[in-house]
Protein backbone atom coordinates (compact mmCIF):
# COMPACT_ATOMS: atom_id res chain seq x y z
CA UNK A 1 0.00 0.00 0.00
CA UNK A 2 2.84 2.38 0.84
CA UNK A 3 4.44 1.63 -2.54
CA UNK A 4 1.16 2.41 -4.30
CA UNK A 5 0.55 5.66 -2.42
CA UNK A 6 0.59 8.62 -4.86
CA UNK A 7 -1.39 11.16 -2.86
CA UNK A 8 -0.08 14.25 -1.18
CA UNK A 9 0.22 14.27 2.56
CA UNK A 10 1.99 16.35 5.17
CA UNK A 11 3.14 13.24 6.94
CA UNK A 12 3.03 9.57 6.02
CA UNK A 13 3.48 7.16 8.92
CA UNK A 14 4.15 3.55 8.04
CA UNK A 15 3.12 0.81 10.47
CA UNK A 16 5.50 -1.98 9.58
CA UNK A 17 5.18 -3.80 12.91
CA UNK A 18 1.60 -5.01 12.66
CA UNK A 19 0.93 -8.38 11.05
CA UNK A 20 -2.84 -8.53 11.39
CA UNK A 21 -5.78 -6.21 10.78
CA UNK A 22 -6.35 -6.13 14.53
CA UNK A 23 -2.75 -5.02 15.19
CA UNK A 24 -2.99 -2.49 12.40
CA UNK A 25 -6.16 -0.80 13.69
CA UNK A 26 -4.84 -0.72 17.27
CA UNK A 27 -1.69 1.06 16.04
CA UNK A 28 -3.70 3.45 13.84
CA UNK A 29 -6.06 4.32 16.70
CA UNK A 30 -3.09 5.05 18.98
CA UNK A 31 -1.57 7.41 16.40
CA UNK A 32 -4.94 9.09 15.87
CA UNK A 33 -5.24 9.67 19.62
CA UNK A 34 -1.70 11.07 19.83
CA UNK A 35 -2.44 13.46 16.96
CA UNK A 36 -5.89 14.34 18.40
CA UNK A 37 -7.28 13.50 14.97
CA UNK A 38 -10.77 14.86 14.35
CA UNK A 39 -11.47 12.64 11.38
CA UNK A 40 -10.28 9.20 10.29
CA UNK A 41 -10.67 7.88 6.75
CA UNK A 42 -10.02 4.19 6.32
CA UNK A 43 -8.85 3.20 2.82
CA UNK A 44 -8.81 -0.52 2.09
CA UNK A 45 -10.00 -3.30 -0.20
CA UNK A 46 -13.72 -3.78 -0.59
CA UNK A 47 -13.69 -7.33 0.79
CA UNK A 48 -11.72 -6.26 3.85
CA UNK A 49 -13.50 -2.98 4.53
CA UNK A 50 -16.34 -4.08 6.81
CA UNK A 51 -14.17 -5.98 9.25
CA UNK A 52 -11.42 -3.32 9.25
CA UNK A 53 -13.88 -0.49 9.93
CA UNK A 54 -15.66 -2.48 12.66
CA UNK A 55 -12.34 -3.02 14.44
CA UNK A 56 -11.07 0.52 13.89
CA UNK A 57 -14.28 2.02 15.27
CA UNK A 58 -13.95 -0.18 18.34
CA UNK A 59 -10.32 0.87 18.86
CA UNK A 60 -10.93 4.54 18.09
CA UNK A 61 -14.25 4.89 19.87
CA UNK A 62 -15.97 6.85 17.13
CA UNK A 63 -17.22 6.47 13.57
CA UNK A 64 -14.63 6.35 10.81
CA UNK A 65 -15.13 7.28 7.18
CA UNK A 66 -14.66 4.39 4.81
CA UNK A 67 -13.15 4.56 1.31
CA UNK A 68 -13.18 1.04 -0.06
CA UNK A 69 -12.05 -0.17 -3.47
CA UNK A 70 -14.67 -1.78 -5.67
CA UNK A 71 -13.03 -5.18 -6.00
CA UNK A 72 -15.36 -8.11 -6.45
CA UNK A 73 -15.50 -10.68 -3.71
CA UNK A 74 -13.98 -13.95 -4.77
CA UNK A 75 -15.02 -17.13 -3.00
CA UNK A 76 -11.44 -17.46 -1.72
CA UNK A 77 -11.48 -13.95 -0.22
CA UNK A 78 -14.91 -14.63 1.28
CA UNK A 79 -13.65 -17.80 2.96
CA UNK A 80 -10.60 -16.00 4.31
CA UNK A 81 -12.69 -13.16 5.71
CA UNK A 82 -15.21 -15.57 7.12
CA UNK A 83 -12.69 -17.19 9.45
CA UNK A 84 -11.18 -13.81 10.35
CA UNK A 85 -14.66 -12.58 11.35
CA UNK A 86 -14.81 -15.30 13.97
CA UNK A 87 -12.08 -13.49 15.88
CA UNK A 88 -13.86 -10.14 15.71
CA UNK A 89 -16.12 -10.36 18.81
CA UNK A 90 -13.10 -10.88 21.09
CA UNK A 91 -10.99 -8.35 19.22
CA UNK A 92 -13.72 -5.70 19.47
CA UNK A 93 -14.04 -6.27 23.22
CA UNK A 94 -10.27 -5.99 23.66
CA UNK A 95 -9.97 -2.95 21.40
CA UNK A 96 -12.68 -1.17 23.40
CA UNK A 97 -10.94 -2.01 26.64
CA UNK A 98 -7.59 -0.68 25.35
CA UNK A 99 -8.90 2.82 24.52
CA UNK B 1 18.46 -27.95 66.79
CA UNK B 2 15.46 -25.64 67.03
CA UNK B 3 16.95 -23.44 64.34
CA UNK B 4 17.55 -26.41 62.04
CA UNK B 5 13.94 -27.57 62.53
CA UNK B 6 12.65 -24.10 61.77
CA UNK B 7 14.66 -23.99 58.57
CA UNK B 8 13.31 -27.39 57.48
CA UNK B 9 9.74 -26.33 58.23
CA UNK B 10 10.27 -23.12 56.26
CA UNK B 11 11.69 -25.01 53.29
CA UNK B 12 8.75 -27.42 53.34
CA UNK B 13 6.34 -24.50 53.48
CA UNK B 14 8.04 -22.93 50.46
CA UNK B 15 7.95 -26.19 48.50
CA UNK B 16 4.23 -26.53 49.18
CA UNK B 17 3.61 -22.92 48.18
CA UNK B 18 5.52 -23.58 44.95
CA UNK B 19 3.35 -26.52 43.93
CA UNK B 20 0.15 -24.66 44.67
CA UNK B 21 -0.76 -26.39 47.91
CA UNK B 22 -3.48 -28.99 48.29
CA UNK B 23 -5.57 -27.97 51.24
CA UNK B 24 -6.08 -24.29 50.53
CA UNK B 25 -9.24 -22.79 49.13
CA UNK B 26 -9.12 -22.72 45.32
CA UNK B 27 -9.62 -19.30 43.75
CA UNK B 28 -10.84 -20.85 40.48
CA UNK B 29 -14.60 -20.47 40.35
CA UNK B 30 -17.01 -22.57 38.26
CA UNK B 31 -17.43 -19.49 36.05
CA UNK B 32 -13.66 -19.38 35.47
CA UNK B 33 -13.65 -23.07 34.55
CA UNK B 34 -16.57 -22.55 32.19
CA UNK B 35 -14.77 -19.62 30.51
CA UNK B 36 -11.58 -21.67 30.05
CA UNK B 37 -13.51 -24.55 28.52
CA UNK B 38 -15.55 -22.23 26.31
CA UNK B 39 -12.51 -20.49 24.82
CA UNK B 40 -10.46 -23.69 24.52
CA UNK B 41 -13.25 -25.29 22.47
CA UNK B 42 -13.47 -22.25 20.19
CA UNK B 43 -9.67 -22.00 19.78
CA UNK B 44 -9.49 -25.65 18.63
CA UNK B 45 -12.43 -25.13 16.27
CA UNK B 46 -10.91 -22.01 14.70
CA UNK B 47 -7.55 -23.71 14.16
CA UNK B 48 -9.24 -26.59 12.32
CA UNK B 49 -11.51 -24.28 10.41
CA UNK B 50 -8.65 -22.08 9.29
CA UNK B 51 -6.70 -25.06 7.94
CA UNK B 52 -9.69 -26.51 6.12
CA UNK B 53 -10.81 -23.21 4.58
CA UNK B 54 -7.23 -22.50 3.45
CA UNK B 55 -7.48 -25.73 1.44
CA UNK B 56 -10.90 -24.82 0.04
CA UNK B 57 -9.69 -21.38 -1.06
CA UNK B 58 -7.74 -23.11 -3.84
CA UNK B 59 -10.92 -24.81 -5.01
CA UNK B 60 -10.08 -24.34 -8.70
CA UNK B 61 -7.20 -26.79 -8.46
CA UNK B 62 -8.64 -28.95 -5.71
CA UNK B 63 -8.85 -32.73 -6.08
CA UNK B 64 -12.02 -34.51 -5.05
CA UNK B 65 -10.12 -36.20 -2.20
CA UNK B 66 -8.73 -32.90 -0.87
CA UNK B 67 -12.18 -31.31 -1.10
CA UNK B 68 -13.77 -34.24 0.71
CA UNK B 69 -11.08 -34.15 3.43
CA UNK B 70 -11.43 -30.38 3.99
CA UNK B 71 -15.24 -30.64 4.16
CA UNK B 72 -14.98 -33.57 6.56
CA UNK B 73 -12.56 -31.57 8.73
CA UNK B 74 -14.99 -28.62 8.88
CA UNK B 75 -17.85 -30.92 9.83
CA UNK B 76 -15.98 -32.90 12.45
CA UNK B 77 -14.43 -29.76 13.98
CA UNK B 78 -17.84 -28.10 14.22
CA UNK B 79 -19.42 -31.25 15.65
CA UNK B 80 -16.64 -31.38 18.24
CA UNK B 81 -17.22 -27.71 19.08
CA UNK B 82 -20.96 -28.11 19.60
CA UNK B 83 -20.39 -31.26 21.71
CA UNK B 84 -17.73 -29.57 23.83
CA UNK B 85 -19.81 -26.42 24.36
CA UNK B 86 -22.85 -28.51 25.33
CA UNK B 87 -20.68 -30.58 27.65
CA UNK B 88 -19.41 -27.58 29.58
CA UNK B 89 -20.54 -27.61 33.15
CA UNK B 90 -22.30 -24.28 33.53
CA UNK B 91 -22.10 -22.57 36.93
CA UNK B 92 -25.07 -23.52 39.10
CA UNK B 93 -26.52 -20.04 39.04
CA UNK B 94 -29.15 -18.14 37.09
CA UNK B 95 -26.38 -16.70 34.91
CA UNK B 96 -24.94 -20.17 34.35
CA UNK B 97 -28.31 -21.48 33.19
CA UNK B 98 -28.75 -18.56 30.80
CA UNK B 99 -25.23 -19.11 29.42
CA UNK B 100 -26.03 -22.78 28.89
CA UNK B 101 -29.15 -21.84 26.92
CA UNK B 102 -27.25 -19.32 24.78
CA UNK B 103 -24.58 -21.90 23.95
CA UNK B 104 -27.22 -24.53 23.21
CA UNK B 105 -28.99 -22.18 20.78
CA UNK B 106 -25.72 -21.68 18.93
CA UNK B 107 -25.01 -25.42 18.85
CA UNK B 108 -28.46 -26.15 17.42
CA UNK B 109 -28.05 -23.50 14.71
CA UNK B 110 -24.56 -24.74 13.82
CA UNK B 111 -25.81 -28.32 13.53
CA UNK B 112 -28.48 -27.22 11.06
CA UNK B 113 -25.81 -25.53 8.95
CA UNK B 114 -23.68 -28.66 9.09
CA UNK B 115 -26.48 -30.50 7.33
CA UNK B 116 -26.13 -28.00 4.46
CA UNK B 117 -22.40 -28.70 4.25
CA UNK B 118 -23.07 -32.41 4.18
CA UNK B 119 -25.57 -31.93 1.35
CA UNK B 120 -23.06 -29.84 -0.64
CA UNK B 121 -20.47 -32.61 -0.37
CA UNK B 122 -22.95 -35.28 -1.43
CA UNK B 123 -23.88 -33.19 -4.46
CA UNK B 124 -20.25 -33.12 -5.57
CA UNK B 125 -20.21 -36.90 -5.54
CA UNK B 126 -23.44 -36.71 -7.54
CA UNK B 127 -21.79 -34.59 -10.25
CA UNK B 128 -22.03 -30.96 -9.05
CA UNK B 129 -18.81 -28.96 -9.51
CA UNK B 130 -16.51 -28.41 -6.53
CA UNK B 131 -16.71 -24.63 -7.02
CA UNK B 132 -20.51 -24.71 -6.60
CA UNK B 133 -20.13 -26.82 -3.49
CA UNK B 134 -17.54 -24.42 -2.05
CA UNK B 135 -20.02 -21.57 -2.55
CA UNK B 136 -22.66 -23.59 -0.64
CA UNK B 137 -20.18 -24.42 2.12
CA UNK B 138 -19.20 -20.74 2.36
CA UNK B 139 -22.88 -19.82 2.75
CA UNK B 140 -23.28 -22.40 5.51
CA UNK B 141 -20.17 -21.14 7.29
CA UNK B 142 -21.48 -17.57 6.98
CA UNK B 143 -24.62 -18.70 8.74
CA UNK B 144 -22.55 -20.38 11.48
CA UNK B 145 -20.54 -17.17 11.80
CA UNK B 146 -23.76 -15.16 12.35
CA UNK B 147 -24.95 -17.61 15.00
CA UNK B 148 -21.54 -17.40 16.65
CA UNK B 149 -21.63 -13.59 16.77
CA UNK B 150 -25.16 -13.76 18.19
CA UNK B 151 -23.93 -16.16 20.89
CA UNK B 152 -21.16 -13.74 21.82
CA UNK B 153 -23.52 -10.75 21.94
CA UNK B 154 -26.09 -12.73 23.95
CA UNK B 155 -23.47 -13.75 26.52
CA UNK B 156 -22.73 -10.07 27.02
CA UNK B 157 -26.41 -9.13 27.35
CA UNK B 158 -27.22 -11.75 29.99
CA UNK B 159 -24.26 -10.62 32.08
CA UNK B 160 -24.91 -7.10 33.41
CA UNK B 161 -22.45 -7.63 36.28
CA UNK B 162 -19.73 -8.63 33.79
CA UNK B 163 -19.08 -11.86 35.67
CA UNK B 164 -18.73 -13.98 32.53
CA UNK B 165 -16.95 -11.21 30.63
CA UNK B 166 -14.36 -10.88 33.38
CA UNK B 167 -13.83 -14.65 33.47
CA UNK B 168 -13.46 -14.71 29.69
CA UNK B 169 -11.02 -11.81 29.85
CA UNK B 170 -8.94 -13.63 32.49
CA UNK B 171 -8.99 -17.09 30.90
CA UNK B 172 -5.65 -18.06 29.36
CA UNK B 173 -7.25 -19.94 26.49
CA UNK B 174 -9.21 -16.80 25.52
CA UNK B 175 -5.93 -14.97 24.75
CA UNK B 176 -5.57 -17.14 21.68
CA UNK B 177 -8.77 -15.72 20.23
CA UNK B 178 -7.09 -12.40 19.50
CA UNK B 179 -5.19 -13.39 16.36
CA UNK B 180 -6.43 -12.92 12.80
Amino acid sequence: MSRGWRGSAGNVLLDDASRTTYGNVRAAATVARELSAREIVLVTSGWHARRASRLLEAAHGDRVLLAATGECWTTGARLRELVCWLFVPVQVALARRSR
Amino acid sequence: MKVALLVIVSVLALVCAGCGGDGGESSVTPTDEWAEGYCAAIVDWLAELRQATDVLRDYRSLSLEAFDQASTDIRSATEALTAELRGLEAPDTDLGEKARQVVDTFATAAEADLADIERAVEEVFGGTSISNAVVSITAALTSIRRAYTTMFDSLRKIDPENELQTALGDAESCDQLIGG
